[in-house]
């Protein structure tokens, strides 16, 4: 991403927060760095795995101007410690007309908290969802919604699933340790797939779960770290947890 | 008897418990007064200030001192400042007050003596930013004080908390300043031309004039104008720092006590339990170098009372505070693991109505898990002696102490003074309860020829509604009984001759058989008593 700006309107007040905005990102991606990377892992990178001919924008790297509309109600008690309320952010939109590139691009997420008790154990529940419409070889693949990392499918790496539409669902549990830290247990599920009706094969969805720590103070959360288990052991260290649009909205 | 001799003999209760570990026979008391004055007032070199670094002390509370002091697998050690009847003596320490003669309601009400100050005042110095603004001022008779604010958010509570706190650890025994709630009008404060501020990193910088609106902006006004403030006269001397948790200063050859091992400093952990000094660290307490009979030397003080009562809970937004230490490797361990299964004590902790108050009670104090906010090794080390020595000074506060006290703080609502005192009361008992009726709480013992007599603090203090005193042989066989009288007063008969006699001593509550403890005396026309061990090895 090579820029995100935006600009929009606060409606209501903290705790009952409403934003309409309109972001533009501009996007010049070159996988130059990722055909030619050595993985020391063992894992095999994308130019191995696929003919990156065939994929749009990646050898010769894509530059794309997009433009979205933004929506986010905010009615957490605390953004720190949360306790209750949702955080909705959704958007829409999509490519502005230029080279061989088009396509829409829309999304949700909606975590919701709930208080088991005294507002210290927290049960998260949340939802995220992300698609782009067009022909396959209008849709840039680096603007391929993608699953993987501490956002978007934990227990995998970082963007490790791409296609035309994602899922992902979120059960977390939160409860006191230390007044500046809260402990987590997390079950995350998701799946990337190139249509709807592939999308809700459950069968096909990828599980990831584990445990972690939320360093917060009562207005703000820090930093999480998470230790999660997938198709591997990964940690996340993430200042934006549960967050799959993370700098949308704050680009308001 | 130089002073050392005197700590030597101060001592040898201590040493006789280890003597007996050793081998079979009873421990001995030299036949000599018991000692109720250590002299530690020699002159000395004028001493390094102890500087107090925030950073390195939590480190080293929190993180990398525990750690060297888990790997050293300590053995307990019983204070090693008490006198042979387990007592504290006088010292630049501690001086013995309602534990040992009548205190009276206007005593505690003086406290350390002093009162406000009288304006106009000059102000000297400012520390603005941070929780704990203030200024130090001179006031029109030339006396020194240290002027604090109490905040929007709990007013009343640091300087009534402050001003009370301080004259119930007065009467205790220890070292105070003289801490008062005062009206201060805007216009009675003036700053002087030579005026400096210290920011909130403590960095100092010259005044502009314009620190006394930053300073008096999260303060809160009163209807007439004023603002509440609470004056604290400094201290006589040059101040040389807070008292290190542990250890000695090297370059005080009167502190020969390691401060871990001192008594009053373990002892302490009681009375902050009591009054919720959670804040209890190195920066609220204050080494001055005085001059006293033509001497110099170090006398040791405890200082900044705000924090007390709820004060530190409120300011800091804690309801841990109490029950755990700010990082509780323990507690926040077992958290960790129990995933949130665990309700753990505070979290039904209730606040009182009154801003002034906060979260003080006593329906969830325990006294055995209460806990400062900073570790504070003293505390680590306090054992059933010294806690034992502590709470029979808290037993003997009674309503008409705590209401002068409690008056002293000025609090705007009657009812929330009343409910202090309750508090206070409540809190007072349950300490009796867990250090006093756990243990044989034989005390204030006289001895006259044929009998020795002495009080039973739990029915004393009406802890308990009857007992009995038992004498036992060296298997626990009952050799004698005798029952308390309901104020706790009780006599066993002792033998005519002069012999070196060693008395177990128990308790009896019904069925409930306490450990005993040991009077050591000599009987005959001069009987005198020798020597007390409370915990037999």
């Amino acid at each position: 991403m090579l820029a995100l700006a935006g600009m929009g309107y606060t409606i209501g007040r903290p705790g009952g927060l409403t934003l309409f905005g309109v972001t533009g990102i501009l996007n010049h991606r070159d996988f130059e760095g990722a055909r030619k990377a050595n993985l020391t892992t063992g894992e095999l990178s994308t130019s191995q795995v696929y003919d990156t001919s065939r994929l749009p924008g990646f050898d010769d790297g894509s530059r794309t101007l997009e433009l979205n509309g933004n929506l986010v109600v905010d009615t957490r008690d605390a953004e720190g410690a949360t306790g209750s309320g949702v955080y909705l952010e959704a958007f829409g939109g999509g490519l502005a007309p230029q080279h061989d590139y088009h396509f829409a691009h829309y999304g949700a997420e909606l975590p919701g908290y709930i208080d088991l008790y005294h507002r210290t154990r927290v049960l998260v529940l949340r939802v995220a969802h992300e698609a782009v419409t067009g022909k396959d070889e209008n849709i840039p693949f680096a603007d391929l919604p993608r699953l993987g990392g501490p956002s978007r499918l934990r227990g995998y790496t970082l963007d490790r699933f791409r296609d035309k539409t994602t899922a992902v669902a979120t059960v977390e549990y939160h409860y006191p340790i230390h007044e500046l830290i809260a402990g987590s247990l997390f079950l995350d599920a998701g799946r990337a797939a190139p249509t709807y009706k592939s999308l809700f094969e459950l069968d096909q969805w990828r599980v990831g779960g584990g445990v972690g720590l939320i360093i917060r103070s009562k207005t703000s959360v820090l930093f999480t770290l998470d230790v999660a288990y997938g198709d591997g052991v990964n940690v996340y260290f993430t200042t934006d947890p549960l967050r799959a649009f993370a700098g949308r909205s704050e680009q308001l | 008897m130089t002073w050392l001799h005197h700590l030597l003999q101060a001592g040898v209760a201590a040493t006789a418990l280890m003597l007996l570990g050793g081998c079979a026979h009873a421990p001995r008391f030299k036949d000599q007064a018991v000692v109720w004055r250590v002299d530690d007032a020699h002159p000395i070199a004028e001493p390094e200030e102890n500087e107090y670094l925030k950073l390195q002390y939590f480190a080293d509370v929190f993180f990398m001192r525990r750690l060297d002091r888990a790997l050293e697998l300590r053995d307990h050690e019983p204070a090693r400042n008490s006198n042979a009847l387990d007592e504290v003596p006088d010292s630049t320490w501690f001086q013995n007050r309602i534990g040992h003669r009548a205190v009276s309601a206007e005593e505690i009400r003086r406290g350390a003596g002093g009162g406000p100050p009288q304006p106009p005042l000059t102000i000297n110095g400012a520390k603005v930013g941070g929780g704990n603004a203030g200024f130090t001022v001179t006031d029109a008779a030339k006396r020194k004080f240290l002027i604090k604010f109490d905040r929007h958010e709990d007013p009343e509570m640091q300087t009534g908390g402050g001003a009370i706190v301080v004259r119930l650890f007065w009467a205790m025994g220890y070292n105070v300043p003289s801490d008062n709630v005062f009206n201060l009008k805007r216009e009675h404060l003036v700053f002087a031309k030579d005026a400096s501020y210290k920011d909130d990193l403590g960095h100092k910088h010259p005044s502009t004039g314009t620190e006394l609106e930053a300073a008096l902006a999260p303060s809160p006004r009163l209807p007439d104008g004023t603002y509440r403030a609470l004056a604290s006269e400094l201290l006589p001397g040059k101040p040389k720092g807070g008292w290190m948790p542990e250890g000695v200063r090297g370059d005080d050859v009167n502190d020969r006590v390691p401060h871990e091992h001192r008594r009053e400093v373990r002892g302490l952990r009681v009375f902050a339990a009591w009054l919720g000094h959670t804040d209890m660290k190195q920066d609220t307490t204050l080494d001055m170098y005085v001059e006293e009979g033509g001497h110099r030397f170090l006398r040791h003080y405890l200082i900044d009372f705000g924090e007390t009562l709820g004060g530190h809970a409120g300011e800091k937004n804690r309801d841990e505070d109490g029950y755990e230490h700010f990082w509780d490797w323990e507690n926040q361990g077992k958290a960790t693991l129990a995933l949130g299964l665990w309700k753990r004590p505070w979290e039904s902790r209730e606040k009182t109505p009154w801003l002034s108050i906060g979260a003080f009670g006593s329906r969830d104090f325990d006294p055995l898990t209460w806990r400062e906010a900073y570790p504070y090794f003293p505390f680590f080390e306090a054992d059933e002696g010294d806690a034992y020595w502590a709470t029979k000074i808290v037993m003997r506060f009674e309503r008409r102490h705590l209401e002068a006290a409690v008056a002293m703080g000025q609090l705007g609502q009657p009812e929330a003074s009343r409910y202090l005192v309750d508090t206070l009361l409540e809190r007072q008992r349950k300490l009796g309860l867990a250090y006093l009726e756990t243990v044989t709480p034989l005390d204030e013992l006289t001895i006259t020829p044929g009998a020795l007599c002495g009080v039973d603090l739990g029915v004393r203090f009406k802890l308990a509604s009857s007992g009995a005193v038992v004498r036992l042989g060296p298997h626990d066989e009952v050799l004698d009984r005798v029952s308390v009288a309901p104020d706790g007063g009780f006599c066993v008969t002792i033998p005519a001759d002069e012999a070196y006699t060693v008395y177990r001593l128990s308790t009896r509550r019904g069925r409930d058989e306490r450990r005993a403890m040991q009077v050591h005396f000599k009987g005959g026309p001069a009987a005198r008593i020798l020597g007390v061990i409370r915990r037999e090895p």
